[in-house]
């Protein structure tokens, strides 16, 4: 396929901008979403940053667009990506931020200076941060078993029958489940 | 050979799942209990950032670009000759009233030496060329 060819399979950088410009409030509102999901665990790097990086990153045309793909599902694509390089750097960085320092134990005369401005992510275990979700479920039989069933890879139909729930019934639960995911994000934040 | 990716977490799979079920839930769900304004002036906002920033590292690149043209040139201006046409050079300069060089045998210089001796002719030459002209 030439060059050409596959251009014409992404958006244009003009294509890019304008998708933005007309972003629907509640596209706005899946972006912030995922992000705050996908930036979970990082400290420093906000899930903000996380979101402008990525659409700065599709209008330099540093990433692209496919045409096939729907560009929500691209935006993710690309937030995850950036969210797993703050968390590579952070672990290529070296730098122990859990250690405290306190103002005289800084030496005199001297200006420290943020060498690496990626900022680290809390390491906690994927499981101890499941475990986390679950207990905070704990109240809620249905919002527990889609859980279980998300972290199994299931999704949408298959998941709602592995909950045990009908369409209406999951579709209030994964709005619940949302709402809490929000929180926990909200809150990991607030720990940082 | 196995192309198979990486078997993901639990926790991975379920962030995944979220992401997909917020993609099929209807605009309505997600913006019940939303203040619509402010979040169409945060679109608006994100967007402005995301595009000065864009801007930003554009005239960093550009400038970056106009930097290493201006160092191409100048690398280029520096002829690549061999020291044995260096020393011609020098020979030959030694002869105009334009330069005072020490008598020192070309032969004993180093290469460096010679080279950066050919180096400094050079450039005085194009200054006391400059000089003529204006």
């Amino acid at each position: 396929m030439g060059a050409t060819d596959q251009s014409m399979d992404r958006l244009s950088r003009d294509e890019i901008q304008c998708l933005f410009e007309n972003f629907s409030d509640a596209d706005w509102v899946r972006a912030e979403k995922s992000a705050r999901i996908l930036a979970h665990g990082l400290i420093g790097v906000s899930w903000e940053d996380i979101l402008q990086e990525s659409i700065t990153k599709l209008l330099l045309g540093e990433r692209t667009l496919p045409r096939h793909v729907i560009p929500m599902v691209a935006l993710q694509k690309i937030m995850r990506s950036e969210a797993s390089n703050y968390r590579k750097s952070f672990r290529n960085s070296g730098i122990d931020t859990t250690v405290i320092v306190t103002e005289d134990e800084l030496p005199d005369s001297q200006t420290v200076i943020a060498f690496n401005h990626i900022s680290p992510e809390r390491i906690v275990s994927a499981s101890d941060e499941l475990n986390h979700i679950y207990d905070a479920l704990g109240n809620d039989p249905e919002l527990q078993m889609v859980a279980m069933a998300w972290a199994d890879g299931l999704k949408g139909a298959e998941a709602a029958d592995a909950a045990g729930l009908d369409a209406q019934s999951y579709d209030a639960a994964r709005k619940r489940l949302g709402r809490k995911l929000d929180a926990l994000a909200v809150e990991g934040k607030n720990h940082e | 050979m196995s192309n198979h990716a990486p078997e993901k977490s639990s926790m991975e799979n379920l962030v995944d799942s979220y992401l997909h079920e917020l993609i099929q839930m209807p605009d309505d769900y997600l913006l019940e209990g939303i203040d619509r304004k402010k979040t169409a002036s945060f679109g608006i906002g994100m967007l402005q950032r995301a595009r000065a920033e864009a801007g930003r590292r554009r005239l960093i690149i550009a400038k970056a670009g106009v930097k290493s043209v201006t160092e191409q040139a100048s690398m280029s201006s520096r002829v690549v000759i061999s020291i044995s046409e260096a020393q011609a050079y020098i020979r030959k300069a030694s002869n105009s009233s334009l330069f005072t060089l020490a008598a020192r045998e070309l032969d004993e210089m180093s290469d460096n030496d010679i080279m950066r001796l050919y180096q400094q002719i050079r450039e005085l030459e194009a200054i006391a060329h400059k000089g003529s002209k204006s």
